[in-house]
């Protein structure tokens, strides 16, 4: 046990140290991101200011955007690419010689390559605006701790949807995610630029038989008070149903990858 | 140690569909053909041995050394190494290996070498003070010091491919799986890895199986050879007495005082002839090399010799140009 841990800090401390080798380009990549967060944040300045419309304040708003962003700061990275990059030119070799599961090495990998942009950039860029405009916390610890352990479960249910995506861009060449606008999908239904309470009830309706809601969207919105802890059991219990799914569906798509090209040449 | 029992690997290949119907229908279901890179391969190998694995490209090496490792499983047969079905308990199956592929990199790109070194500690779970001394022992005798903390990215493919070496071997497997490690590198990197590989082997009585199409290496490293062409084994044994066997012919150019010599050994043929030089061929198996230069040493006196032997490397080719039958 103590052994395992040593070898996951180790992986991921080894990601985030590679991260800071070219830190100029690590340095853009990240900051180019924090952009995204502060046009929004002024957008939500600009409509609510110092009031509510909608039924949303501004403070609420702030605090939705700057947890949608660190949470998607942590899985900014794609293990999907790197796993069809290592299947394709059978480097996956030298990872199955070794005594590591290879979805959760290229993780935590992952995991320590985004930590430079959450601790470097976002979190300053945050803990700034924070200052600034306050931020909305939850009266109770329940609320906290259900909101911290769905959006824990909505990272690995992204993990593993990216993951399938890299394992399908396998057969089809291209990775769907980023060459066939399924990142714009993404971004509509997770509701990760606009809250989904604040879409119309057609979209907000069709968006609970996706996926994408229950990566960050539920535990925000539970959160900053826009659900309830009843509600959110509900979406606890359907994100657990998505985990299954996408686990299950990773563990045929990475059977079917590895059986047809394994381990080519060399 | 290692069990390998009628061993086959089967590969589907598939032929790319051509024409719109063709791609239609291929959704569904694809043409292929059956490939087969390994066909009913045994052998057994005891602890400490050194096994040259050695054939043509595309002769099945890197297939077979696959299924060592526990990447791909056998269509047929059985494996088995220190016991463990590979292929069915992959992890524990690594924690006893080690494997350098020639062509691969086990490094972290971004990183100096150093920090894999780590990660391989942790992945391992190697005590400290054995990783600590293997650090320092592979360090010295791979020669690393000068680039072990420079980013792998700098590195020459030699220093690379020393690296690598290294690291397979920092958990002390029991058992090492070295496909074509020299491949394109220069003298002085394969004599160090050489070096390196008879060391370990000495010391911690590793079984080694290399790959490799520098018959030096198998000169200098190996006691046995495993010869395989096609997916099928034709020679298991002793390297010298392969040597004997299908060698044997040596070549001696012979020059002598006198001003005419004449060869009338029946068991020694011609191949060149000048008034006090003379070149003539002949195999141990009739005549050993000893007593040809001695037949002339007793009626010439002899004031140069050379001697040509015929080569791994040369046997080996005329076996795989067909110009030496095996026998089974
Ligand atoms: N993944 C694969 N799919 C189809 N054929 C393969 C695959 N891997 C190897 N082969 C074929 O199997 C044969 C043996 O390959 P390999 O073991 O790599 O040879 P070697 O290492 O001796 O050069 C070759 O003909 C090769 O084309
Ligand atoms: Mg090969």
């Amino acid at each position: 046990m103590k052994m395992k841990a040593q070898y996951y800090f180790t992986a991921i401390r080894l990601g985030l140290k590679s991260k800071t080798i070219y830190r100029a380009s690590a340095w853009i990549g990240s900051v180019t991101g924090i952009f995204g967060l502060l046009i929004q944040v002024a957008i939500w300045y600009a409509l609510l200011g110092a009031g509510a419309r909608f039924d949303t304040t501004f403070q609420t708003m702030l605090t939705f955007s700057i947890l949608m962003q660190l949470s998607n700061a942590f899985v900014a990275t794609f293990s999907g690419d790197a796993i069809s990059r290592l299947i394709r030119n059978g480097d996956i070799a030298i990872y199955m010689a070794r005594p590591i599961k290879l979805k959760q090495h290229l993780f935590l990998g992952d995991f320590g390559r985004n930590l430079f942009a959450v601790f470097l950039v976002n979190l300053p860029v945050c803990i700034i605006l924070i200052l600034f405009y306050g931020f909305t916390i939850p009266p109770d610890w329940r609320t906290i701790a259900i909101s911290i352990i769905m959006l824990i479960n909505g990272m690995i249910i992204l993990f593993h949807y990216r993951y399938i995506l890299g394992l399908v861009s396998f057969w089809l060449i291209q990775n769907p995610f980023t060459s066939w606008g399924f990142q714009n999908v993404e971004s509509i239904f997770s509701g990760r630029v606009l809250p989904i309470w604040l879409y119309p009830v057609w979209l907000a309706d069709l968006t609970q038989y996706l996926p994408f809601r229950y990566f960050f969207y539920e535990p925000i919105a539970l959160f900053v008070g826009k659900s309830t802890l009843g509600n959110s059991m509900n979406s606890l219990l359907i994100q657990c149903i998505w985990l299954v799914i996408f686990v299950a569906l990773e563990k045929i798509a990475s059977h079917f990858a590895l059986r047809k090209l394994i381990v080519q040449g060399g | 140690m290692i069990e390998v029992n009628n061993v086959s690997k089967e590969f589907k290949v598939y032929t790319r569909p051509s024409g719109f119907i063709n791609t239609v229908k291929s959704a569904f279901w694809r043409e292929h053909k059956i490939k087969r890179a390994v066909t009913n391969i045994c052998f057994n190998i005891e602890p400490g041995e050194l096994v040259g694995y050695v054939g043509p490209n595309g002769a099945g090496k890197s297939t077979t050394i696959k299924m060592l490792s526990g990447i791909l499983t056998p269509s047929a047969g059985d494996i088995r190494v220190l016991g463990i079905v590979p292929y069915k308990q992959r992890m524990k199956n690594a924690k006893n290996i080690g494997v350098v592929f020639g062509q691969r990199s086990q490094l972290y790109w971004d990183l100096p070498v150093r920090d894999s070194f780590v990660l391989h500690e942790k992945m391992y779970d190697i005590p400290k003070p054995i990783f600590k001394d293997n650090v320092k022992l592979f360090t010295e005798i791979l020669q690393m010091e000068e680039f072990i903390d420079q980013p792998v990215r700098q590195l020459s493919l030699g220093q690379k491919m020393r690296a690598n070496l290294a690291i397979a071997l920092l958990h002390n497997p029991p058992v090492i799986y070295l496909d074509e490690p020299t491949v394109g590198l220069d003298i002085v990197a394969k004599a160090a890895i050489r070096e390196f590989i008879k060391e370990i082997n000495k010391m911690q009585k590793t079984t080694v199986i290399i790959t490799t199409h520098d018959m030096t290496d198998i000169e200098e490293i190996c006691q046995r050879l495993i010869l395989i062409d096609k997916g099928q084994l034709y020679y298991d044994g002793d390297l010298h007495f392969f040597k004997q066997q299908y060698g044997g012919d040596y070549v001696i150019t012979i020059q002598v005082k006198s001003n005419s010599i004449n060869p009338q050994h029946p068991m020694l043929s011609v191949v060149e002839k000048e008034a006090n030089r003379i070149v003539i061929k002949g195999n141990s198996a009739e005549l050993s090399l000893v007593d040809a230069i001695d037949f002339y040493n007793r009626n010439y006196e002899i004031i140069d010799i050379g001697i040509k032997e015929s080569s791994i490397e040369s046997i080996l080719r005329d076996i795989y140009t067909g110009s030496i039958q095996m026998q089974q």
